[in-house]
C-alpha cells in the first residue's frame, strides 16, 4: 500500500508542477517583431521588350460568382499588380500579399487609387471564386481586386506562358486536400495597354514595393 | 515480494524527481525581452509567431527560433498542435526551384519557382541557431480548425532528438 500511495503522491505533486509550469509558460506571452523594413528602394526590373499579356483574359469572380472575362490590363492610367499563387499556400503567398498590401498602403492616395490587384490561382482544383474573394478582401480591403480562376488548365497555361510563369502541382489522389504546388514567386506589374512593364522579385518588403510601384507609375505613363 | 515493490516505488520516485527537475529546467522561461522564451536541455526557443489567417479555413504557418547552446548536434524531428488549432503540423521548407532550359518562354532574369516540401528533420549543429522565417523553414499547420486571429496564442510542441518534446506559446500576428 505504502509504495503505491507514495507514487500517487509523487504523481499528484508532478501534476501540480506540470500545471504550474504550463501556467508559467502561458503567463509569459509577448510579441516578437520581425524587422524586414527597408528604406524603400526600387526593386526589380523592366522586362525588355515588355511582354504583351493584355490580349489574354481570365474569369474574374470578384463581381460575379460565375466569373466574367477580365483582360489582363490595368484601368486607363493605372497599374495592375498580378500575382500567381494558390490559397493553401501558407508561407510565400501570404507574405507577398501582405508586402504588396503594405506597399500600396504607403503610396499617396492619388497613386494608390490607380492600383488594382489581380490574384491568379494556379490551383483551380481547390481554389474557388468565393475563396479567392475572401482571401483578397482580407489583404486589400480598400483596393480593387480581381479574383482570377481559369476554367481549365489549358486556359491557365495560356496566361502563365505569356507571363513566363512556371507552376507545377504535386501528384495527388483525386479529391486530396493537401498537396504541394510550386509556382513562380514574382509579382508582375501590367500597364493599361496590357504590357508587363515591371517584375518585382519574391521577398520584396512593403517599403520597396511602394517605392517600386511609385517609380513604375512614373515611367509607365511618360511616353505612352 | 516486498523488495521488488520497494525498488519499483523508489525508481518511480527517482524518475518522478528527475522529471520534475527537468520540467523546472524546461520552464525557466520568460526572458525580459518581451517575447516568450523557453529553455530546455540547452535549447532556447524564442520568437514564436504565426501569421493571422486570411480566410475562414485553410493552412497556416508558424515560425520559431531555436538556439542550440549544447555541444552536440540537435535535430528537430516533429511538430504538433492541439486538434482545436489544426488537424496536423508538419516541418516544411520553402525552396526555390530553378527553371530548366526545357521550359517554355523563359523571360529575362528567369523567375524561379517557389516550392514547399515537408522535411523529416532539421539539423541544428552545436552552438548554431535555427531561425525559421517566411521563405525558409516553417511549421505548416494543415486544415486550421479556426482562423488564426492576431493577438491570439496557441501552444506548439516541437519534438527534438535530444531534448525531447518542448512546448512554446505561439503569438498570432497580422504579418
Amino acid at each position: 500500500m505504502a509504495p503505491v500511495m507514495r507514487s500517487r503522491l509523487v504523481l499528484s505533486a508532478l501534476s501540480v508542477l506540470l500545471l504550474a509550469s504550463v501556467s508559467m509558460v502561458t503567463a509569459c506571452s509577448g510579441s516578437s517583431s520581425a524587422d524586414r523594413g527597408g528604406e524603400g528602394q526600387v526593386v526589380g526590373y523592366a522586362p525588355s521588350p515588355p511582354r504583351e499579356v493584355g490580349k489574354r483574359a481570365l474569369p474574374d469572380h470578384s463581381t460575379d460568382a460565375a466569373g466574367v472575362p477580365f483582360p489582363l490590363r490595368a484601368a486607363p492610367g493605372g497599374l495592375l499588380v498580378v500575382y500567381f499563387g494558390f490559397l493553401s499556400c501558407p508561407d510565400i503567398c501570404p507574405l507577398t500579399m501582405a508586402d504588396t498590401a503594405a506597399g500600396i498602403a504607403e503610396l499617396p492616395a492619388a497613386s494608390a487609387d490607380r492600383m488594382e490587384v489581380a490574384f491568379v490561382s494556379v490551383d483551380i482544383e481547390r481554389d474557388t471564386g468565393d475563396r479567392l474573394n475572401e482571401y483578397l478582401s482580407y489583404y486589400f480591403p480598400t483596393t480593387t481586386t480581381h479574383s482570377l480562376r481559369a476554367v481549365d488548365t489549358a486556359q491557365l497555361t495560356g496566361v502563365t506562358s505569356e507571363f513566363g510563369v512556371q507552376w507545377q502541382i504535386d501528384p495527388h489522389e483525386p479529391g486530396a486536400t493537401t498537396y504541394g504546388v510550386a509556382h513562380t514567386g514574382t509579382t508582375f506589374v501590367v500597364d493599361d495597354r496590357g504590357r508587363v512593364v515591371w517584375e518585382i522579385p519574391y521577398g520584396t518588403a512593403g517599403p520597396e514595393v511602394a517605392a517600386t510601384l511609385a517609380h513604375v507609375l512614373e515611367v509607365a505613363y511618360v511616353t505612352s | 515480494m516486498t523488495t521488488p515493490r520497494r525498488t519499483g516505488s523508489l525508481s518511480t520516485l527517482a524518475l518522478a524527481l528527475a522529471l520534475a527537475a527537468s520540467l523546472l529546467l524546461v520552464v525557466s522561461a520568460c526572458s525580459g525581452s518581451g517575447g516568450s522564451q523557453v529553455e530546455a536541455e540547452g535549447l532556447i526557443l524564442k520568437d514564436a509567431w504565426a501569421r493571422a489567417s486570411a480566410m475562414s479555413s485553410g493552412a497556416g504557418a508558424a515560425y520559431v527560433t531555436v538556439e542550440n547552446t549544447t555541444e552536440r548536434v540537435e535535430k528537430l524531428l516533429s511538430a504538433s498542435v492541439a486538434s482545436s488549432v489544426a488537424r496536423a503540423a508538419e516541418i516544411h521548407e520553402t525552396t526555390t526551384v530553378s527553371v530548366g532550359p526545357s521550359s517554355t518562354s523563359i523571360p529575362s532574369g528567369a523567375p524561379e519557382m517557389m516550392s514547399m516540401r515537408e522535411v523529416s528533420s532539421i539539423q541544428i549543429p552545436a552552438g548554431a541557431t535555427l531561425r525559421m522565417e517566411p521563405g525558409g523553414y516553417h511549421i505548416m499547420l494543415l486544415d486550421l480548425a479556426e482562423p488564426l486571429v492576431a493577438g491570439q496564442e496557441f501552444t506548439l510542441n516541437l519534438g527534438f532528438m535530444n531534448a525531447g518534446v518542448v512546448s512554446i506559446p505561439v503569438k498570432v500576428r497580422a504579418s
